[in-house]
């Protein structure tokens, strides 16, 4: 039976898919690299070690999913899901400030360029750049100078192997798209029954409106962290051109 | 008169050491300020700075007598002096930035640019040149950066039945002993391995300025100091300019404050002993 493993990146609508197909007896959760959880957030919910020795599910969908199942089952296809980059990091600036509260119980008064140098370490929610997922460094942070420049060389190294990894994805999807309908049809190849009536999960806006906080949009932005956002975001804008010239 | 002393000085942020580094630093080649990224030489008198390391300079200066001091801070007023120099820091490279708040700083505050806080205990742990050996071989607690797990989404359950993620305190709780059994482990190691190389360790509420003119004469060190220089960092002023104010410990409502102390616990035992054991 062939697997297919779904990389999860961070605010790019993975959520939703999960919540619509994780009541799926083939269906498992992966949060991190050597844990699967199966019958996701349901009573009967089971968390396994992954090794050899691990079943081989149908689906498996999360933060945690790698390369790795090229070696833990024989046969293994992937899937993922992107998203502009810009949209991205302004989802997650928003889901932060969210998380603060849900987490902490603080409404954070971080600005915009604080979180964005800052973002690849600071908890409840580090957040990477979206083709960092396809390297062996998904986690690491690539600023220098205290956070005003980027490591150029480290980021072109990452990027080529970025691009030759996206390659190996089966199904690359794009959140701009009709990516629910899109993935539904993936889905039918694995015998997935979809929760029809689950289109959306976050709503990010409406919970910090409902914490007194408001959702900053780029056009909220001034001119100082517009500036910001392009000059570093650059090598992500490009990966996700890449991918939307090669797989749309 | 020659001196066959070399006086190293790891200076911990925020507890006063600026000002004696500004103070000998410009009219003495043989103060060596770490800072600047000068050479050492066998005329070298002191190393002063963030970065100088303890247990280095011996095999490089075999012949020299090596005498190792610092200081250091009250653990609860150097992290509100390091929360308010973290403001100015960022202001500095980004002036367009707001403020940050105490409890998202404090919860990042190993990690987050400009300027990262370690605890006092850490900084002087991390200075020392076998610290990352002592990790390997499990002298040190080896998950050291996992002690703000309880910070983290890892203290969130999924509630089954009412559909929703909480914090689960169960999981807090947890977190929260892992971490007192890392950092007591870790303070311990620190103060027995570390902190006694030190000759003479003396506190940014002394006159720090006296005690140390008084060390570099002890030492016969050919060296004089700038007497203008008794002040340097003046972060309320620069906060000022930008219209935030000085956030003191007690500005702090009574949960940030008992966080506070609860995660500085083994700071404060640190600072406790080296205060019964040093202090005059």
């Amino acid at each position: 039976m062939e697997t297919l493993a779904v990389f999860h990146i961070l605010k790019t609508g993975g959520t939703t898919i999960v919540d619509r197909y994780k009541h799926n007896a083939g269906f498992a959760y992966q949060r991190v690299k050597h844990e699967l959880v199966l019958n996701y957030q349901q009573a009967n919910q089971i968390t396994l070690q992954i090794d050899q020795d691990t079943c081989s599910p149908d689906v498996v969908f999360g933060h945690g999913v790698s390369f790795d199942w090229n070696s833990l089952t024989d046969n293994v296809k992937y899937a993922t899901i992107l998203r502009h980059p810009i949209d991205r990091i302004i989802s997650a600036f928003n889901y932060f400030k969210l998380e603060m509260y849900n987490i902490h119980d603080v409404r954070t008064e971080i600005d915009f360029s604080t979180w964005f140098i800052n973002k690849s370490r600071l908890i409840p929610t580090p957040v990477f750049n979206q083709f960092q997922t396809f390297t062996d460094m998904p986690d690491s942070c690539l600023y220098t100078d205290y956070g005003l420049n980027i490591n150029e060389t480290l980021s072109e190294q990452l990027y080529n192997l970025a691009i030759n990894n996206i390659n190996h994805i089966d199904h690359v999807l794009f959140m701009e798209d009709d990516y629910v309908k899109k993935f539904d049809d993936i889905m039918i190849n694995y015998n997935m029954i979809p929760a029809l009536d689950i289109v959306h999960s976050h709503n990010t806006k409406e919970e910090l409106n409902y914490i007194g906080d408001t959702y900053i949009t780029y056009e909220k932005l001034d001119k100082n962290n517009t500036e910001l956002l392009n000059k570093h975001m650059k090598k992500d804008i490009q990966f996700y051109e890449y991918c939307r010239n090669k797989f749309k | 008169m020659t001196t066959n002393n070399l006086i190293i000085f790891p200076h911990c942020p925020k507890t006063g050491g600026t000002t004696l580094k500004e103070r000998y630093r410009h009219n003495n080649d043989s103060f060596v300020a770490t800072d600047y990224d000068i050479a050492l030489s066998q005329d070298t008198q002191v190393v002063f700075g963030h970065t100088a390391k303890i247990g280095y300079y011996e095999s490089q200066f075999p012949n020299k007598n090596i005498v190792y001091m610092t200081c250091l801070r009250d653990p609860i007023d150097r992290m509100m002096s390091m929360y308010n120099f973290y403001k100015t820091q960022l202001l500095y490279m980004y002036p367009s930035s707001g403020d940050v708040d105490f409890y998202l700083w404090f919860i990042n505050k190993d990690v987050i640019r400009p300027f990262q806080g370690l605890k006092q205990y850490e900084y002087y742990l991390y200075q020392h040149v076998s610290h990352s050996e002592w990790f390997d071989s499990g002298i040190l607690h080896p998950t050291h950066f996992e002690i703000n797990n309880m910070y983290t989404n890892n203290v969130l359950t999924w509630d089954i039945v009412h559909g929703r993620t909480y914090v689960d305190n169960t999981k807090v709780e947890y977190y929260t002993k892992q971490k007192n059994k890392v950092e007591h482990k870790n303070m311990n190691v620190t103060w027995n391995r570390v902190i006694s190389e030190m000759q003479h360790v003396f506190f940014q509420d002394d006159d720090i300025v006296n005690v140390f003119d008084n060390l570099m004469n002890e030492y016969n060190l050919d060296l004089i100091p700038n007497n203008k220089i008794i002040r340097t960092n003046e972060t309320a002023y620069d906060l000022n300019k930008n219209d935030l104010s000085y956030v003191k410990f007690n500005d702090l409502d009574n949960d940030l404050r008992h966080m506070m102390e609860l995660d500085l616990k083994y700071d404060i035992e640190f600072y406790n002993r080296c205060k019964d054991k040093w202090k005059h």
